[in-house]
C-alpha cells in the first residue's frame, strides 16, 4: 500500500474543500486518486479550526500583494503549490553524511553552540537553529533504531533460520546508520534511505533526490566486491529494494496543483555517468548496475538521469538505449557540454560545477552545497502573456487589466510594435512572479525552518543559518516557463501573415481569435484564417525564419528572469539569482485551459506546448530537424534546466538502428548543445491514442520496413496494422 | 572562390523533386537525407511509392480527409474537381494539370501536390541542414526516386554540389536506365544501392517493363568492370519472386559482381492508400504481405553463402 502524509502546517483548507466535494473528493479524481478512511477524515475535520488562519498558506496570503491573486486568476503565474506544500527540490550532502554519520553532525552543531558569543545578537539568533539540528539528528537516529528494535523482535519470532539471520543483519545495520559512518554498500544505501525519508517527512516537498549515486557509492561497492562480502547480484537486489522504497513515497496536494504535477510523481532523481574534475568519463560498474536495476524494476519513479558528455563511452550510450527500449522514458539524458558551462556562467567554479547532479525534472544542483529549488517556483504562462499582449493588456476571460498596453493587435503598425508590447507585458508579469515567490520565501524562512534538511547542506551548521537564511554555499531559484514554443510560433505567424505579407489584417485575426476560428461568415472564414496561420513556419522544423524569432524572444525572457535576486542575496551564498527553466512538468495542460485561441493556430483551451518541445503536431520534418531547432535556443542561459521530450518507434531501437539514434543524440547533446532529452519509445497505446486524437500527434512518424510515414494521415486499416505490429514487438 | 564558381550552375540546373526526407537510416551509411526525384522508368505493381512514378508534379486527393466542402471546386478552372450525385467531391486526374490551386484552399489538408521543380541550390540548402548528423555518423545524401537516373543532369549536379560541400552521396537505383544515364550519376557518387527485382527473366519482365533483366544485368556488369561494388536490394514479393530459384539467382549475380551486401525488402501494403489518392489502379490490393519467416529463411540461406544480409534495409 502507498500512502501520503498530510501537512496541515502548510495548508489544510484545500483538502477540506475537496473532502466537501469541491471540485471533487480525492477518491473521485480522474487521475492521481487517493482514498481516505472515515476515521482520518473525522480527525482532519476536527483539526481544521486549529489551523485556520494559522498556517503557511494564511501567512503567505497576508503578506502577498493583491495583484498576486489577480494574476493567478488571469492564469499568468501561479505559485500556489508553494503556499500549501513544502519546497523539496534538493539533494543534500549524502556523500558526506554516509561517510561521517549524523553523530558527527550533532557534535559539530554542539561545538558551534558552545563557541557562540551570545552577546552578539546575530550569533544569538543562530542558537535555536543549531539546537534544533541536534534535536532533529537525534530524532532521526532514534527513528532508525526503532527499525532495529522491530527487526530484532521479528527475528526472535522467526522460525526460518535464513530469514532470522537476515532480520538480525538488518537490525545491526539500522543500529549503526545513519548515526555512524557506513562501512559497506548496504549500510551506505540504508543511510541514504533513512536520511532522504526523514527529509521527506520534515520538508513535505517533492524532487528530493539521490545525487550521483554511482560516484558516491562506488568506493563501498568496490570494497565489498573485492572483500567478497557482497557480489554483483546482491548489489543489484539492494538497488532494487531502494527503488521500491522510493516508489512507495507519495505526496498529496490540491487537485489544481496535481494537474501540473500529475502521475503520482515525486521526481526523485538518481544521477549516473558524467565526468570527473579532470574531464575523464566517470562511468563505472555501478552506473551500469543502476541502469540494470531500472530495467528490472521498470517503475516510473525514481528517475534515472544519465549525464552525457562528448567522451562518454559508446557502451554506456547503448546500455542507456537498451533501457529506453523498455519504455517509460528512462534514463533521461543531460548534457555536461551545456550544464557545466551554464553553471559556470552563474558563478559556480569548475570543480563544483562538474559535480552537478539532477534534481526533480531537469534542474542541476551542486549536491550538498546548494539551496533547494534550482528551479521550482511559479509557473509562468508565456502564451497567456502573449494573449494579453494581443488584447492590449486586458484578459478576454476575466476582463482584468493590470498592465494596459499601448495598443492591441488591431492597432500595432509593425511587427516591432507587437514585439515591444509583448516585452512590456513580460516585464510586468515577470516582476510580479518574483515579488510573489520572494514573499513566499520570506514567509517560509520565518515559519518553516527545515533544520534537518539545512543541517545536511554545507555550510549551514558552520554559519549557524538555515538554508533560507543563507546557509548554503550556492543559491539559485527559478520559475518554470510554460508554452515556450507557442509564443515563438505566434510571433512568427503574425510577422509573416499580417506584417510581412499583409494577407490578413490585425482585425481579421482578432475576430478569428475571439470566435475560436469558427466564424464561417467572414471572408476569409475562421478555418481559412487558421489554415493560413498554421501554414506559417513553425518551430521544430529547422526553419530559421521562426527559429530566429524563437531564439531572440527566448533570450529576452531568460535575461529578464536573471535580473532578479533571491531573498538570500548578500547573506552569504554565492549566486542568489533567479534563473530560467523550461521544465513545465504537466502544467502545459492546465495552463492551456485559460488561454483562448491564439495566432499559432491553437484553438481555445487546447494544451500549450510542453517544456522546450515544439508544439504537438507542428514539427513534421522528423526528429533530426526537431532536435536541431531545439538546439538553437540559448541553452547556456537556461541554468535552471531545459527539458525536451521526443518519441521514437521501437524499430529505432532495433539492432543497427540504435547506433544511428546514438549518433543523433550525440549530435544534439554535443554539437547542438541540447541540454536534455527524454526518449519515449512509442508503444501501441500511444499509437491508439494517436488514432483517436490525430490533432495531437501530427508529428508522429512511423518507420516500418524502410518505409516511413506520418502516422495520423494513414488509412485506419493501415494504422491498425501498425498498432498490431508494435504490440507484437513489445 | 571556394566553389562559388558553380553558384550559377547550381541555381540554373533544375529537376522535379518528389520530396526531401530527413533521417533515413537504411539507405546508405550513417544518417541519410533522402532526395526523392520524381519519375520512374518502371512501374512495378508492388511499388509502395506510386506517386513517384509520374515524372511531373501531380495532385493527390486524400479521400479520408476530404469533407466534401467544395472549396476546390470553386477554384479549379479546368473543372477537375467534381461533385458527384451522392455529394462527394472527386477528381478527374486525366484533366488535371497540377496547378496546385486546390491544395492552397483546401482547409482539411485533403489535397496535396506531389512533386515540385527545384534547383540544385535549393535541394542542397535543405540537405546541408543535416551536416552535423552526417559528420557524426558518416552519413550523407541519398539520391532516390522514382528513378534518380531518369534526371541524369540534375542528379549528377546534386552529387557534385554535395561533394563541393564535403557531403557524401549515395545513389539508390533500379539501374533500369540506359547505361550512359546511369554512369553519369554513378560516376559522381560514393555508394550505390542497386535493385534486383527478378532473376527469372521474361516472367517478370512482362510485369515491370521490357527487357528489364537484361538491361539491369548489363549495367551491373559495366559497373563491375569499372570497379563499382554495389549493395543489392531485392524486393521479395509473394507470387512473383519469393522462390528459392530467385535467391540462388541473387546469390549468383552477387558473386559474379563481387557484391557482399544484400538487403531483402519484404513486400508490404503501406503504399496501398496512395494509389487511390492519385487515381491509379493498384493490382496488389489482395496480395498478402510477405511472410517474415520465409524472408528470414531466405536471408539465412544467403548468409550461409557468405553474404552480409539485412531485412527491410
Amino acid at each position: 500500500m502507498r500512502c501520503a502524509h498530510i501537512f496541515p502546517e502548510f495548508g489544510l483548507d484545500w483538502l477540506i474543500e475537496e473532502l466537501d466535494g469541491n471540485p471533487m473528493r480525492p477518491e473521485n479524481r480522474p487521475g492521481d486518486r487517493y482514498e481516505i478512511s472515515e476515521e482520518d477524515e473525522t480527525a482532519l475535520r476536527e483539526i481544521k479550526s486549529y489551523w485556520y488562519n494559522n498556517n503557511h498558506e494564511y501567512r503567505c496570503k497576508a503578506m502577498l500583494p493583491e495583484e498576486t491573486e489577480l494574476i493567478r486568476k488571469i492564469g499568468v503565474t501561479d505559485s500556489y503549490w508553494l503556499m500549501i506544500g513544502g519546497e523539496g527540490h534538493i539533494t543534500v550532502n549524502l556523500r558526506r553524511v554516509i561517510r561521517e554519520g549524523l553523530d558527527q553532525y550533532i557534535e559539530r552543531a554542539r561545538k558551534r553552540i558552545e563557541s557562540l558569543d551570545l552577546t552578539n545578537p546575530d550569533e544569538a539568533e543562530q542558537k535555536p537553529f543549531l539546537q534544533s539540528v541536534v534535536i532533529c539528528c537525534e530524532a532521526v537516529i532514534a527513528y532508525a533504531k526503532r527499525y532495529a528494535v522491530l527487526a530484532r523482535e521479528k527475528a526472535e519470532q522467526e522460525k526460518n533460520e535464513i530469514r532470522k539471520e537476515e532480520l538480525l543483519f538488518i537490525a545491526d545495520i539500522c543500529e549503526r546508520v545513519p548515526a555512524k559512518p557506513a562501512r559497506t554498500f548496504h549500510e551506505a544505501l540504508q543511510s541514504i534511505w533513512f536520511v532522504n525519508l526523514c527529509i521527506q517527512i520534515e520538508n513535505n516537498g517533492h524532487s528530493i533526490s539521490m545525487g550521483r549515486l554511482d560516484q558516491n557509492l562506488y568506493e563501498y561497492y568496490k570494497n565489498d566486491l573485492s572483500s567478497g562480502t557482497m557480489d554483483q547480484e546482491d548489489a543489484m537486489e539492494l538497488l532494487e529494494c531502494l527503488y521500491l522504497k522510493l516508489f512507495q513515497l507519495h505526496k498529496i496536494t490540491s487537485w489544481g496543483n496535481t494537474k501540473s504535477f500529475s502521475g503520482y510523481q515525486l521526481f526523485q532523481n538518481i544521477t549516473i555517468g558524467g565526468q570527473d574534475k579532470n574531464g575523464r568519463d566517470a562511468t563505472n560498474d555501478l552506473s551500469y548496475l543502476i541502469l540494470g536495476a531500472q530495467a528490472a524494476i521498470s517503475l516510473h519513479t525514481p528517475s534515472i538521469s544519465l549525464r552525457y558528455h562528448d567522451r562518454i563511452s559508446e557502451k554506456m550510450m547503448y546500455a542507456a538505449m537498451d533501457v529506453v527500449r523498455i519504455g517509460g522514458g528512462q534514463p533521461a539524458l543531460y548534457s555536461d557540454e551545456v550544464y557545466i558551462p551554464a553553471l559556470i556562467n552563474r558563478g559556480i567554479p569548475w570543480d563544483e560545477a562538474v559535480e552537478y547532479s539532477v534534481v526533480g525534472c531537469a534542474e542541476s544542483i551542486v549536491e550538498g552545497k546548494q539551496s533547494g529549488r534550482p528551479n521550482g517556483a511559479g509557473f509562468v504562462n508565456l502564451q497567456k502573456i502573449m494573449e494579453l499582449t494581443l488584447y492590449g493588456g486586458k484578459d478576454p476571460n476575466t476582463g482584468i487589466c493590470l498592465q494596459p498596453g499601448k495598443g492591441d493587435l488591431t492597432t500595432f503598425a509593425s511587427y516591432e510594435e507587437l514585439y515591444d508590447a509583448f516585452k512590456e507585458q513580460v516585464r510586468y508579469y515577470f516582476r510580479y512572479q518574483i515579488i510573489t515567490d520572494n514573499i513566499i520565501d520570506t514567509v517560509t524562512e520565518k515559519g518553516i525552518a527545515d533544520p534537518f534538511t539545512s543541517s545536511l547542506v554545507d555550510d549551514c551548521i558552520d554559519r549557524g543559518k538555515t538554508i533560507k537564511e543563507g546557509g548554503a554555499v550556492y543559491d539559485y531559484c527559478g520559475p518554470l516557463y510554460v508554452g515556450t514554443a507557442n509564443v515563438g510560433n505566434t510571433l512568427a505567424a503574425l510577422k509573416k501573415v499580417v506584417f510581412d505579407e499583409k494577407r490578413l489584417t490585425g482585425e481579421q485575426v482578432m475576430h478569428a481569435l475571439r470566435t475560436d476560428y469558427e466564424d464561417l461568415t467572414t471572408v476569409p472564414t475562421g478555418p481559412e484564417i487558421r489554415k493560413m496561420l498554421l501554414e506559417a513556419p513553425k518551430y521544430g522544423n529547422d526553419d530559421d525564419y521562426v527559429d530566429d524569432i524563437m531564439t531572440n524572444y527566448f533570450r529576452f525572457v531568460c535575461e529578464e528572469t536573471a535580473k532578479y535576486k533571491t531573498t538570500r542575496y548578500g547573506r552569504g551564498p554565492i549566486g542568489c539569482m533567479w534563473q530560467p527553466s523550461t521544465s513545465s512538468v504537466s502544467s502545459n495542460v492546465p495552463c492551456g485551459e485559460c488561454v483562448g485561441a491564439t495566432p499559432d493556430g491553437r484553438k481555445a483551451g487546447e494544451a500549450l506546448a510542453d517544456t522546450s518541445s515544439p508544439t504537438h503536431g507542428t514539427d513534421t520534418k522528423g526528429v533530426t530537424a526537431s532536435l536541431k531547432s531545439v538546439g538553437k535556443l540559448p541553452t547556456i542561459l537556461v541554468s535552471g534546466g531545459q527539458l525536451l521530450n521526443i518519441k521514437v518507434m521501437p524499430a529505432m531501437l532495433d539492432g543497427m538502428a540504435t547506433g544511428k539514434l546514438v549518433h543523433v543524440l550525440r549530435t544534439f547533446l554535443g554539437n547542438y548543445k541540447g541540454m536534455h532529452v527524454q526518449i519515449n519509445c512509442v508503444n501501441a497505446e500511444t499509437l491508439k491514442s494517436a488514432q483517436e486524437n490525430p490533432a495531437e500527434y501530427k508529428d508522429l512518424m512511423v518507420r516500418v520496413a524502410g518505409y516511413s510515414a506520418l502516422f495520423t494521415p494513414l488509412d485506419k486499416a493501415l494504422q491498425d496494422d501498425i498498432i498490431a505490429r508494435t504490440e507484437h514487438r513489445a | 572562390m571556394f566553389g562559388d564558381g558553380f553558384k550559377k550552375t547550381e541555381e540554373e540546373t533544375k529537376g522535379v523533386v518528389l520530396n526531401i526526407e530527413h533521417f533515413h537510416i537504411h539507405d546508405g551509411e550513417g544518417i541519410r537525407t533522402n532526395v526523392f526525384l520524381k519519375g520512374c522508368t518502371l512501374h512495378c505493381p508492388w511499388c509502395c511509392n506510386p506517386e513517384s512514378i509520374y515524372p511531373k508534379p501531380q495532385i493527390a486527393q486524400h479521400r479520408n480527409l476530404c469533407t466534401g466542402c467544395g472549396k476546390c471546386i470553386e477554384v479549379c478552372s479546368l473543372k477537375c474537381c467534381i461533385r458527384t450525385a451522392d455529394g462527394n467531391v472527386i477528381t478527374d486526374f486525366q484533366k488535371c494539370t497540377a496547378c496546385g490551386k486546390c491544395t492552397e484552399v483546401c482547409p482539411y489538408g485533403a489535397r496535396e501536390l506531389y512533386g515540385k521543380e527545384m534547383s540544385v541550390a535549393e535541394v542542397i540548402s535543405e540537405v546541408e541542414k543535416d551536416s552535423f548528423y552526417f559528420l557524426n555518423s558518416d552519413g550523407g545524401i541519398t539520391l532516390s526516386g522514382g528513378e534518380a537516373c531518369m534526371q541524369p543532369e540534375f542528379a549528377s549536379e546534386i552529387a557534385r554540389a554535395a561533394h563541393r560541400r564535403y557531403i557524401p552521396v549515395a545513389l539508390e537505383t533500379s539501374a533500369a536506365v540506359p547505361w550512359d544515364h546511369l554512369w553519369k550519376v554513378v560516376s559522381e557518387v560514393d555508394e550505390v544501392l542497386m535493385d534486383i527485382k527478378t532473376t527469372q527473366l521474361e516472367q517478370i519482365d512482362k510485369k515491370i517493363g521490357k527487357k528489364y533483366t537484361k538491361i539491369v544485368l548489363n549495367n551491373l556488369n559495366q559497373l563491375r568492370k569499372r570497379g563499382i561494388i554495389t549493395t543489392l536490394r531485392c524486393p521479395i514479393v509473394p507470387g512473383y519472386n519469393d522462390t528459392t530459384e530467385h535467391i540462388s539467382g541473387i546469390a549468383g549475380i552477387a558473386k559474379d559482381a563481387d557484391i557482399e551486401r544484400i538487403d531483402l525488402l519484404p513486400f508490404h501494403q503501406y503504399g496501398k492508400y496512395k494509389y487511390s489518392s492519385i487515381g491509379m489502379k493498384y493490382e496488389m490490393e489482395d496480395c498478402a504481405e510477405m511472410d517474415r519467416k520465409k524472408v528470414e529463411e531466405m536471408a539465412e540461406e544467403l548468409k550461409k553463402r557468405g553474404f552480409t544480409v539485412s531485412i527491410g534495409g
